[in-house]
């Protein structure tokens, strides 16, 4: 989509965006030689289809974050801050009895973070055993 | 404004010429996007979609246990489960707790048996129980949830540290809509899809509407029919018996009213790659997180499993790219 400035026959650049309220966002085109200038105002559904596209209104400012959609989107926060399992460990933890698994997960991925661990790996998933004596 | 020189602006937008580049640059974020797909997908030898034309015929028991079945054979597998508002993969793999970690390389995926990598929104929800909800007033648009579903499926392919990979199967969401066959459409370089159905024949005309629709429309090659539900093993004497004997048609397929998924296969050029028989220790296992046929290895569902899984490998699969 483009503008173009009617009195000087001429593309007119995006200027600026601001938020006018709740989920609509006012877009700002001026021209550069009469330096005119109009805001174009979006309701909710045109922000959040765009949005719901990937697409950032104004371009990007930098590389897109792993996920970002997804996390953005999502009512509830996304469990993104766990510790990071290693392939071990995975293959561990599948040999506790299924219906104790995700309290064991849960268990391990607290005692990581009271060690100041961002990873699981055998060593941690040992030291655990051996606290809770399993 | 004259119309010179609004036919020499169209002019110049068209070519791309004069125009500056727009400060949003829809066209080359859209870009971004498809290359970074690309590019992770890039390391990954072959991609298949798992569809069905209805819900409920099992083709996520199908993905996972199949997925299964090519790791035996020492695949490297990958499941992106594409099923974004009714996630059921991770559980069924007994990776149900599990968190995706985001690490500057991208989001890890959860490993399951035999080495299987999984992606799926289920991962990233904040409970076990907690429904997929989303931000904002728009969830009831069907529209708006749609663009934002491939977008999340566009992240899941694009974002997750899948690593080198032999296959990666897509459990894609039932096709009451046309949407999986579109979801396809993100994939680049698709081999194929797997059609699930069983044996009525309401299943089999929904699964030809949209075997039609992948093969004319999107030009997706069919890798094959999975008749699952097909027979009945007595547990207690091994005798095999039809399990869907003479249904009433709700819908009336187009042509003969008695096909057989077996003679739809035939009359569409679709082959039936092989038939999945009924076992009630399925759905125990599928709700244990342990699945059928890592627990059950000789049972004859999963002796079905390993040899639809040889027919796939022979026909489609690159001896090659084993590793
Ligand atoms: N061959 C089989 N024998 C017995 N039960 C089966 C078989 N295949 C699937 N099931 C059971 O049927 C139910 C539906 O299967 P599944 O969830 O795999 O279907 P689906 O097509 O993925 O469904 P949805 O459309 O909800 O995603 C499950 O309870 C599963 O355990
Ligand atoms: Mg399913
Ligand atoms: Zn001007």
């Amino acid at each position: 989509m483009k503008f173009i400035c009617m009195k000087c026959n001429d593309f007119m650049d995006y200027e600026d965006q601001e938020k006018v309220a709740d989920q609509r966002l006012g877009l700002v085109f001026s021209c550069k030689k009469c330096s005119s200038s109009f805001a174009m105002v979006t309701n909710s559904g045109e922000t959040q289809l765009v949005h719901a596209l990937g697409i950032q209104i104004g371009g990007r400012s930098g590389p897109a974050q792993p996920l970002e959609l997804t996390r953005d989107s999502l009512k509830e926060d996304v469990k993104s801050v766990g510790p990071i399992w290693t392939e071990e460990a995975e293959k561990r933890i599948l040999n506790v009895p299924s219906f104790a698994r995700q309290m064991a997960r849960k268990g391990i991925e607290d005692y990581a973070r009271e060690k100041g661990s961002r990873e699981i790996n055998g060593k941690i998933m040992d030291e655990y055993r051996e606290k809770v004596g399993m | 404004m004259d119309e010179d020189v609004i036919s020499k602006i169209v002019k110049d937008l068209e070519s791309g010429g004069a125009a500056p580049a727009s400060v949003t640059d829809i066209l080359g974020q859209v870009g971004d996007q498809i290359e970074r797909v690309r590019k992770r997908l890039s390391r990954i030898s072959h991609k298949m979609a798992v569809m069905s034309g209805k819900g409920g015929v099992g083709k996520s028991s199908v993905t996972i246990n199949l997925a299964l079945a090519f790791a035996k054979k020492g695949f490297k597998v990958g499941i992106l489960d594409a099923d974004i508002s009714g996630p059921s993969i991770p559980k069924m793999l007994g990776v149900g707790g599990r968190t995706i970690n985001i690490t500057p390389e991208g989001a890890m995926p959860a490993v399951s048996h035999l080495g299987i990598k999984v992606a799926s929104m289920d991962l990233m929800l904040a409970g076990a129980d907690t429904p997929v909800a989303w931000k904002g007033t728009w969830q009831d648009s069907a529209v708006w949830r749609g663009a934002l579903e491939m977008g999340v499926i566009r992240e899941l392919l694009a974002d997750v540290v899948w690593g080198d990979l032999d296959l990666l199967l897509i459990d894609m969401p039932p096709a009451s809509s046309d949407k999986p066959p579109i979801i396809a459409n993100l994939i680049p370089d698709l081999d194929g899809a797997i059609m699930v159905t069983i044996p009525t024949e309401v299943s089999q005309y929904i699964v030809r509407k949209s075997v039609t629709f992948a093969v004319k429309e999107l030009k997706i090659p069919i890798v094959g029919l999975i008749e699952n539900m097909k027979s009945f093993i007595c547990p207690e004497c091994g005798h095999k018996s039809g399990l869907f004997s003479p249904v009433v048609s709700l819908v009336e397929p187009e042509g003969s009213t008695k096909e057989t998924s077996g003679e739809l296969g035939r009359t569409m050029g679709i082959p039936v790659i092989g038939e999945i028989p009924f076992d009630s220790r399925m759905s125990r296992s599928a709700d244990r997180g342990l699945p059928f046929i890592i627990e059950f290895p000789d049972a004859s569902a999963s002796l079905s499993f390993i040899s639809i899984a040889d027919k796939i490998i022979d026909q489609f699969l690159n001896k090659e790219t084993r590793q």
